[in-house]
Parts: C-alpha cells; structure tokens; sequence
C-alpha cells in the first residue's frame, strides 16, 4: 500500500489493542441479538404470528446500528486519537495534499466499513432462511447498512476535523449526528428512514434513502475539503 | 346513464328489453377486431356485500384469439391503504368471426373502486376497460321474476325491507350458487323455460340446498314440454289445466283456473279437494313453493291472503354473508377458526443449541485469530486475509446450515371444512377454512377440484401493508388460487361449495325399539359419529358407505323443551376428556369446528362425526410438505321424514 493515509489507518486499525477490542465487543453484541432474536422467542414471536419471522430484519436494523456507531466514532478517530497524525500535521508537515489525504481518508473508510460488514456476514445470512427472505433480500440490506454506514464514517471525519481539539463538543455532536439521522425519520419521513426500510424491506425505497445518503456523503466531503483550506491558510497565516 | 334507473313496474317487458340492450351498449368495449359486452350482476343491479353474476360476452371479427380474459377486483380498505387485487381469469380460445360468452361470480364487497376487465394474448394486452361500479349497487332486497310479461312488481310492497324486483333474461343466469348468494327470492312465473341450460338448474338447486327459495307459479306455460329441464324443482306431478269452481280456500266468489297435481313430496299449505293449490317443499336449507295458479290474475287481485302468503314465500330478512363490508375488514384474528391453530406453529425452526454452536465456533475462532496468538507476529496480512476467510466460511455454513439442514420443511397445507348433508337432494352445504403456511416467497398454486367453489380471502388486521393480492383461475373441472406469499407466512382463503354427497339419516320405531338407520351413498367413512339431541349423547361410532343401522330399547333422545345445554357446549365436554389426553394439530382442528357450532340454530337431534380424507381434494404445484385435513359432518336427523 503506497498511500500513507491508508497505510497509516491499516497500521492503526488492524494491530491497535484498543481497536480490536471493537471487534470482539461489535461481534459479541452481534452474537447475542441473533440469540435472542431467533425463532420461538416469546417476546416478539407472538406479535404477528402471521408472519415470517422477524430475525433477518432485526439483525439487519441491529448491525445498522451498531456498524453506524462504530464507524461515526471510527472516522472521527475516537478510539485512537493519538496514534493518527493529525489534519494540521498531514497538511502542513507533509508532502501529502489536501485532495491525497480526502481520498486516502475516503478509500480507508470504505475498507473498513466493508471488512466490518464482512464480520457480521454469518449472523445476517443464518437468519435469512428462517425469515422467508432470499439471497436478493440480503444483498438489499447490505447496500443499506453499508451505504449508511460509509456516511457516518465520512461525518465523523468532518466532525473530528470540526471539533478536533474540542473533545466535549465532539462526542456530542456525533451523538447527535446519529440519533438525527436515524430516529426522527422513522416517524417523519419514512421514506427515507433506513431502518424503516430494512424492517419492511421494501426495495423500492431504496432510492430515496441513497439519495439521501449519497447526499451527506458529499456535502460531508464538501465541507471537509473547506475545512483542509481553512487548515493550510490557518498555518499559513500564523507562520508569516 | 340514466338507463341504469330501472324501477320495475313503470313499464312494460318491451320496455325493459330495450333498457337491456341500452345497458348491454352501454358496455360495448370496442377493440380494433374485438367487442366485449358485459352483464353486472341481475340487469346490472348487484346487491352490496354479496356474490354476483358477470357475463362477458365476446365478438370477435378479426383473426383466432387464444389468451386469458382477466376481471381484476380490488378489495380492502382504501382509507387504510391495504387494497389488495383479486384476479378471476380463464382461458378463452376465440376462432375467426366468433362470439362466445363467459360467466364469473366475483365477490362485490367494495363499489368504491372500479372492476377492471382485460385480455391478454401472447403475453400482450388486446384488451383493457375499466367498469364504474357504483351505480350498479343497492341495498334493497332482490326479487328475481323469470316471467312472460311485468305483472308482480306488487312483490315490492310486500316486506318490511325496501324491495326491488327485477326481470332478468333466462339466459343470464347464473351458471354458479354463488351467483344467487343476493337474491331473496326467485319467482318462476309462468313461463316455458326451453333453454334454460342443466348448469343453470343445477345452480339453482345448489343455491336451494345452502338457503334458498323458489317460487313456481302456474299457468299454462308451466304445462309446456318444453319445461321439462325444470322437472326436477317441481314439488308435484303435473296433470293438467283444472277449472275450480269458486275455491272456498281462496274465499273467491268465481271460478279460478288451476294446475291440477298429484304431490310428489313436501307439504300441501292449501288445497281444494284433491287438487293441491300451495305446496311448500324444503331442499336442505331452502324451500320449493308450487303455486297452482297465477296470484297476478286480476281476479285474485283482492283477495285477502296474497301478501301474507307471498310474506312467507319471501321468509327471511334480505342479508348477504357479508352484512357490512366495513366491519368484514375490521374482524379480528378470533373470526378465523384456523387462526387459532397458525399460532402454534408446524413448521420448526433450528434450535437453539445449533444456532449456539454455530455462534460459539465463530466467535471461538475470530477471538483467536484477531486477539489470540495465533499468527501474531508473523505474516500479519495473512491472518487478516484468514478472518475474512472465517468470515464468508461461516456465512456459506450458516446459510447452509440453517437453510438446507435443519430448515427443510417449506409449507403446511391445513385445511376445515363443516359439511352439511342434504339428503332429499344428495347434496351437501361445504363450508371450509385453507391456511397455507410456507416458508418462502414464492408461488403456490391450490388446484380444488370442484370448480363451484367460492374463493374469498380472509384478512389479518395488520398495522402494514402485505401483499394480499391472489388469482382465481377457473378452469374446466377445478378452481385454481395462485397465490404468492410474499413476506407473510400464512395466508388463509374461506371456501365455500355445494357438492354430491348422498347422506342422510332417520329414526324409527317398531315394537318398542329404536331403530337409527343411516345411509351413506358416499364413498367416505365417517368416524367417531355422535347422535346429539339437546339433552343426551350416544355414541354411534364410525359409518362406513352403505346402511348401517342400530337398534336401541333405550328412550329416545328427545328433544328439551326448555332447550338449556348448548350443543356444542355438551360436545365440547363429551370430547373434552379425550383433547386434554390428546395433543397436537388434530385436536385443535376439532376443537374449531366444533367451536364453529357455538351459537349456530342446530336441529333438535343430529349426527355430528368426521371425515378425514379431503371432501374437497386439493391439488396442490410445490413442495407441501405438511399436509392435514379434517371434516365436521353435521346431519340433521328429521323424525317422520323418511329418505
């Protein structure tokens, strides 16, 4: 891998303690809601015996969540603060540009998020069967879980280049992030809410939702790329 | 259109003929080769809530069409969003410069939304018209009068209820007992019936076995040859024209053509001399009334017992099966007697213990490639490649595993039905309930071999909006539902028939013994047969085909006066003892029916048993894995009236 950024986030993500701890922990959690959502569970099962089981459905919405969780918190380098190389650092101490960082940053995001959706796999695909769903249904979900997920990545790494040194207003405005973006629309704006449409697992609005998605990702791109000016003029302005 | 505005009475037959060629017109949808007519319901009135008959009538000036012609309902509740599609299709093969008629009963629930007619051949639409369906509805009871000339619109007056009478064409009757399902009365009125065809008459004596009634008025006409399709309906032996002087029965002071008679079977209501002038017979739950004369005559036209004899005729209050098509939609899960059974499952899912072991070795696994020892230090790209290795190892094994392995029971076919032998006519009232429980998204196809049977589906409240959409596919000798499950897991369909089932049973005395002697001309054996009056049970056992008597010093079981113990209740505790012993889906299928007797009027003694092998033989196109079916035989027992 020649991409220092990348190469960098490799190094953190696949040999850092603290990281892989968020594998066990996003595993495990995995683990237990297919438990417990497993056919023949009282607490759900009864609700509506006329239908499949909702397993696949609540796995889907679950590892949405969770993967989302981790990866806001992961593109804004919460677990591993110091061990990356800053903004300011890339930008002004290194020969690498703005865009190279931007694209370096983006292509660690997609892998990651594609290696952590690749964990969760084997529950998403045990539940399918039992559900009444189908390989297409499955292929479905993961686009959703994993075309969310990517822009929560791509929002922390705005908010971390926002709020970088301001910890407090960080965590809250990622917190926020998520519960925007995911709970009001549930009830507002179903059409676009993506759990509402894993629980139905209607593919049809499917196209609101990229839209939507596809809209963050960009505005959030957008915007990072000011924010890398604003850095470099910043440096510049105070080394003049 | 204003032609649809037929207040029956205000004209004259010419009249009204012209008024079904307007109407007829009125629904000529044009094609460039193709013509379609179509007949709604009885001269396009459809009674709200019942089934009704369709006739689509095709002219074709073009080249040979062979494809499917396609009447597409729309059912539910609009303000809820959960309209679904019902489709009635078949077959029509159309050579050169033909024309042909085709006839469906479809289900009117719903006028809010339009019927939709289309042909499709060769995988393209030739044909495609959308039917406005509100002006043809009414909620008045139906009096349908097969006659010569306008001459009983005075039936409109006679009941409580607004009436409307109404002077269909033989000729579009229907071909289906269900096509009748609106109609209060039928009133044949004098007139030859030479090409009524023997579906029709069979129809109308199936349509009399589940409750319906019919009027035979008479006349001259009654006496042509060319009524001899009709012979079977009649009560009496036709002789002849008789003259009576001054019927005392009557109180007419002039003389008064009759039919002269002979009684075959029923109950003469009046009669002068030997000369049988109302007949009444019963056929299953309906009834046959045999006028000897012509009640439109003028010379009857004051005579005091006209409305009330027609009042009786006329009998119940106009309902259909579906009283309110609103609360049709708002019935809860307890409507459905299988609802009950769906809830407990025969499909197993994968244990538990498996699906530990299969989460455990992952995790096991993961645990010790990420965090573990194992290829720590060297070759780290490796052991990354191996998680993702484990990852896409353990999906193919999971789905595996619990889709192929231990997940292989795909669908349950369970089916109840209640059958009601009627034994002077040979046939039986069947009343069923379908639940079909799968597994997957896919189509299934349920062949009933019977092509009478009414399909109507029965509808889960639900908070979301399912795919509840099926076809009726009507072919010669069976009706087909397609069917696709989509994310539901059981869906259920209400069945209704009329089929040949010859039994019957009656009760006699000699020297002091009992004597029951049933006769059962079917090919069924029914099991653990109960005879059931209001007070006492005794225990028949099974009845095989043919005559099985048996003989008993013991009383009778007569009837209570006060009517206290609920049958079913007493059933429910006769069986009682034996479901608590037993346990699984035939218990809970015979729990149902019997629960299905609560609050029904059942007759004073009865034979109450059942039949295991499918009345209705269902053919079903996929993998049914589970298949389980059980009948209720419920027979009247009627003391004094032999086979």
């Amino acid at each position: 891998m020649k991409d220092p950024v990348v190469q960098e986030g490799m190094q953190i993500y696949f040999y850092l303690n603290r990281i892989r701890n968020i594998y066990f922990h996003y595993l495990l959690i995995s683990a237990v809601i297919l438990f417990l959502v497993w056919p023949n569970q009282p607490f759900y099962y009864y609700l509506d015996f006329n239908r499949h089981p909702l397993s696949f459905r609540i796995m889907s919405i679950a590892t949405l969540i969770i993967l989302s969780f981790y990866s806001i918190r992961l593109g804004a380098q919460i677990y591993s603060h110091e061990d990356f190389h800053t903004f300011p650092e890339w930008l002004n101490f290194t020969p690498t540009t703005a865009a190279a960082l931007l694209r370096g940053k983006i292509l660690l995001s997609f892998f990651h998020t594609l290696f952590l959706l690749t964990l969760s796999l084997p529950f998403l695909l045990a539940g399918l069967s039992i559900s009444g769903l189908s390989i297409s249904e499955l292929c479905f979900s993961l686009l959703v879980v994993f075309t969310a997920s990517l822009t929560c990545r791509i929002i922390g790494l705005l908010l971390t280049a926002i709020f970088a040194e301001r910890s407090f207003l960080l965590e809250l405005s990622l917190m926020l992030s998520l519960i925007i973006l995911y709970i009001p629309p549930i009830s507002l704006f179903p059409q676009v809410s993506a759990i509402s449409i894993l629980l139905n697992m209607d593919r049809s609005s499917f196209s609101p939702v990229a839209a939507l998605f596809f809209a963050l990702f960009l505005i959030a791109i957008i915007l990072i790329r000011v924010r890398f000016h604003f850095i470099i003029l910043k440096y510049r302005k105070d080394t003049l | 259109m204003a032609g649809w505005k037929v207040k029956g009475g205000s004209g004259s037959l010419l009249l009204n003929l012209i008024l079904l060629l307007f109407l007829a017109s009125c629904f000529t949808l044009s094609a460039s080769d193709l013509a379609a007519d179509l007949m709604l319901g009885f001269n396009g009135f459809i009674k709200l809530g019942s089934r009704a008959p369709v006739s689509v009538s095709l002219i074709n000036s073009g080249k040979g069409i062979s494809g499917e012609l396609k009447l597409e309902l729309q059912q539910g509740s609009l303000f809820q969003q959960e309209l679904y599609t019902v489709t009635y299709s078949r077959k029509i093969e159309l050579p050169a410069n033909s024309r042909k008629r085709y006839f469906f009963v479809l289900p009117f629930r719903s006028f809010t939304l339009p019927l939709r007619v289309s042909i499709t051949s060769a995988d393209r639409k030739i044909f495609e018209r959308e039917i406005d369906l509100k002006q043809h509805f009414s909620r008045e009871q139906l009096i349908l009068v097969l006659s010569r000339r306008i001459s009983l619109d005075f039936l409109k007056a006679i009941s409580a209820k607004p009436a409307r009478v109404v002077y269909p064409h033989p000729e579009y009757l229907p071909e289906s007992w269900c096509g009748y399902e609106g109609v209060d009365l039928l009133v044949l009125h004098d007139i030859s019936l030479a090409h009524i065809r023997p579906v029709q008459v069979r129809a109308i004596e199936e349509w009399l076995c589940r409750g319906g009634r019919l009027v035979i008025t008479g006349g001259v006409h009654i006496l042509s040859r060319d009524n001899s399709p009709i012979e079977e309906l009649l009560p009496v032996e036709l002789l002849g024209i008789e003259v009576l002087d001054r019927p005392g029965v009557l109180e007419l002071p002039e003389e008064l053509p009759v039919v002269d008679s002979r009684l075959i079977s029923g109950k003469v209501l009046f009669g002068e001399e030997d000369t049988p002038l109302i007949v009444r017979q019963k056929r299953g739950k309906g009834f046959i009334f045999f006028m000897a004369f012509d009640s439109s005559e003028a010379s009857l036209s004051d005579w005091p017992g006209k409305i009330a004899l027609w009042q009786q005729m006329v009998g119940r209050e106009a309902a259909g099966p579906y009283p309110d098509p609103v609360i049709e939609e708002k019935r809860g899960d307890e409507e459905l007697l299988l609802s009950g059974l769906v809830k407990n499952p025969e499909l197993n899912y994968p244990p538990h213990r498996v699906l530990l072991s299969f989460l455990l070795g992952y995790l096991g696994l993961q645990l010790l490639l990420i965090g573990g020892p194992l290829l720590k230090k060297r070759r780290p790209a490796l052991k990354w490649l191996l998680v993702i290795a484990l990852s896409f190892l353990f999906s193919a094994s999971g789905y595996y595993l619990f889709n192929q392995l231990l997940f292989r029971e795909e669908t349950a076919l369970i089916s109840l039905t209640v059958i009601e032998p009627s034994w002077q006519q040979g046939l039986a009232e069947v009343k069923g309930e379908l639940a079909v429980i799968s597994s997957r998204n896919r189509d299934y196809q349920l062949k009933i071999a019977d092509k009478e049977t009414a399909v109507t589906q029965w509808v889960p409240g639900h908070k979301f909006k399912p795919a509840y959409s099926f076809e009726v596919r009507r072919q010669s000798d069976a009706t087909v539902i397609i069917t696709r499950m989509g994310e539901l897991r059981a869906r259920y369909f209400r069945l209704d028939s009329v089929i040949d089932l010859p039994i019957g049973g009656k009760i006699e005395e000699r020297e002091g013994a009992f004597t029951l002697r049933v006769e059962n001309g079917s090919s069924f054996i029914i099991s653990e047969a109960l005879l059931v009056s209001r007070r006492s049970i005794f225990k028949i056992g099974a009845l095989p085909p043919g005559v099985t008597e048996i003989t008993t010093r013991s009383p009778l079981p007569e009837p209570a006066a006060d009517g206290t113990a609920a049958p079913a209740l007493l059933l429910k505790q006769i069986y009682g003892t034996n479901f608590q012993e037993r346990d699984g889906l035939e218990t809970g299928m015979k729990e149902a029916l019997l629960e299905s007797l609560t609050g029904r009027e059942l007759a004073d003694i009865m034979i109450i048993g059942w039949i295991r092998e499918p009345v209705l033989p269902i053919e079903t196109e996929g993998s049914f894995l589970k298949r389980q079916n059980i009948s209720l035989v419920y027979l009247p027992i009627n003391i004094g009236e032999g086979f």
